[in-house]
């Protein structure tokens, strides 16, 4: 090929290009640029992906320091989040049982002081709380403490003017005149044992008691109202020999995560 | 015969830096086969399959680039012309430190010809697509021309290093 027919190819090849763009500009390309397009478009696809998949692969090494500080700030991250989950639990259960003595506080015939649980016992073995209401607030010895619903978990047991020590059912000091719920309204005494669980004794043998029957306070005592819930009955151990037998109850509030108590007016 | 494969090339090689090479990092992403092609074509002395080049290339970046048809087209052809007439005028020789030098300017030709572009969208109230006051810029076009510079000469010692490996494998009667 000459030097002229060359330079000549070179000047058809930029006027080519010329009056492509002048029949883009009249729309007459349109259709083959779309065919094109169309045609191309699988390949490049295929190349993106792979391209992006390649560069992936061969960045990881080099996005290792990154990763890292990434880890690290989703890792604070993270426990700030268990944080605040923890935090909004405690504010739900708080929340449910603000919402159980408000029932009580609705029922009640005179609004009840309301103390929020200071301490609980140090000593092992003994199951008592301490109360941020005393004898200035109207708390008087030996009324119940009501959680939840309407639910006897014990009573004062101290008094101080602006304090109070209530002694739980399940320590071993506690006693509570109780009934059961069923035909023929036995009578009890309920009482705690080490800390840890619930009795009801001195239910004389001829009583029919099954788990499940609910317990309450059988209002002998002046200062406890008859029918507050105090729990259920979950198995019956009889002995030979002794002429009552006894019954294990079961609590329907966990005394342990205790935050907020009424106390019934005088 | 040559032509149908230049034009071959410049399309399989343009799609592949479109939709392959735009994804990769800098210096990869920077390479522009076009403006490889068209030096070599120069370097060469085969002003066609350079004019083919930027004929095949730019209508393809074209019909996938951001400016408007015919664009890419006439900045390649610019590339091509800048070219010849630093070949034929100003480079004595076609070694691969002059095959360099002339990828490096074909880069900036391109370069002021997109910012020029982008400087008369401006001027007609348009928003730009490179054209900023960042120093980044500059930075883009030292690095652009690097790497196609850099691209240029490697792709010659590849060529002549199988050129001398396989030659009597497959001419061996010359």
């Amino acid at each position: 090929m000459t030097p002229a027919t060359r330079s000549r190819l070179v000047i058809v090849t930029g006027a080519a290009a010329v009056l492509l763009f002048f029949l883009h500009l009249l729309g007459a390309t349109a259709n083959a640029e779309a065919w094109i397009l169309r045609g191309l478009s699988r390949p490049e696809t295929k190349l993106s992906e792979a391209a992006r998949s390649f560069r992936d692969a061969v960045g990881a090494p080099f996005k290792v320091n990154e990763t890292r500080k990434e880890n690290e700030v989703l890792r604070i991250e993270r426990d700030r989040l268990m944080t605040e989950v923890a935090l909004l639990r405690e504010i739900e259960a708080e929340n449910g049982e603000l919402r159980s003595v408000l029932n009580y506080v609705k029922q009640a015939e005179k609004a009840p002081i309301l103390a929020h649980v200071l301490a609980s016992s140090p000593e092992a073995g003994t199951h008592t709380i301490l109360l941020d209401k005393g004898s200035d607030d109207g708390v008087r010895m030996d009324v119940p403490i009501i959680a939840g619903d309407g639910i006897v978990i014990g009573k004062i047991f101290k008094l101080e003017k602006t304090t109070s020590l209530a002694l739980l059912l399940t320590d071993s000091r506690s006693r509570l005149g109780v009934s059961i719920q069923n035909a023929a309204k036995t009578q009890g005494i309920a009482q705690g044992k080490r800390g840890l669980s619930l009795e009801m004794r001195l239910i004389p043998q001829n009583e029919e008691i099954i788990a499940g029957n609910l317990v309450v306070t059988s209002g002998i005592e002046p200062l406890v109202p008859r029918g507050l819930v105090v729990g259920t009955v979950r198995d019956v151990e009889t002995e030979e020999r002794n002429p009552f037998k006894t019954a294990t109850l079961l609590t329907p509030v966990s005394y342990d995560d205790l935050t907020l108590v009424a106390i019934p007016a005088p | 015969m040559r032509w149908i494969l230049t034009i071959l090339a410049a399309a399989a090689l343009t799609v592949f830096q479109i939709a392959f090479l735009s994804w990769m990092p800098a210096p990869f992403s920077l390479l522009s086969f076009a403006v490889i092609g068209i030096s070599i074509s120069v370097a060469a002395e085969r002003p066609l399959e350079g004019a083919l080049w930027a004929f095949v290339a730019g209508v393809l970046l074209d019909m996938h680039g951001l400016y408007g048809f015919g664009t890419r087209t006439a900045l390649l052809f610019l590339v091509f012309a800048v070219q010849r007439v630093l070949f034929s005028r100003v480079l004595t020789n076609a070694s691969k430190s002059a095959l360099f030098l002339l990828t490096l300017a074909g880069v900036a030709a391109e370069f002021v010809g997109l910012m020029a572009i982008d400087g008369m969208r401006v001027v007609f109230g348009g928003t730009p697509y490179l054209l900023s006051f960042e120093p980044d810029i500059f930075y883009r076009l030292i690095g652009s021309a690097l790497a196609n510079g850099l691209a240029v000469v490697l792709c010659l010692y590849a060529v002549n290093a199988f050129r001398r490996r396989f030659e009597s494998v497959f001419i061996p009667h010359r």
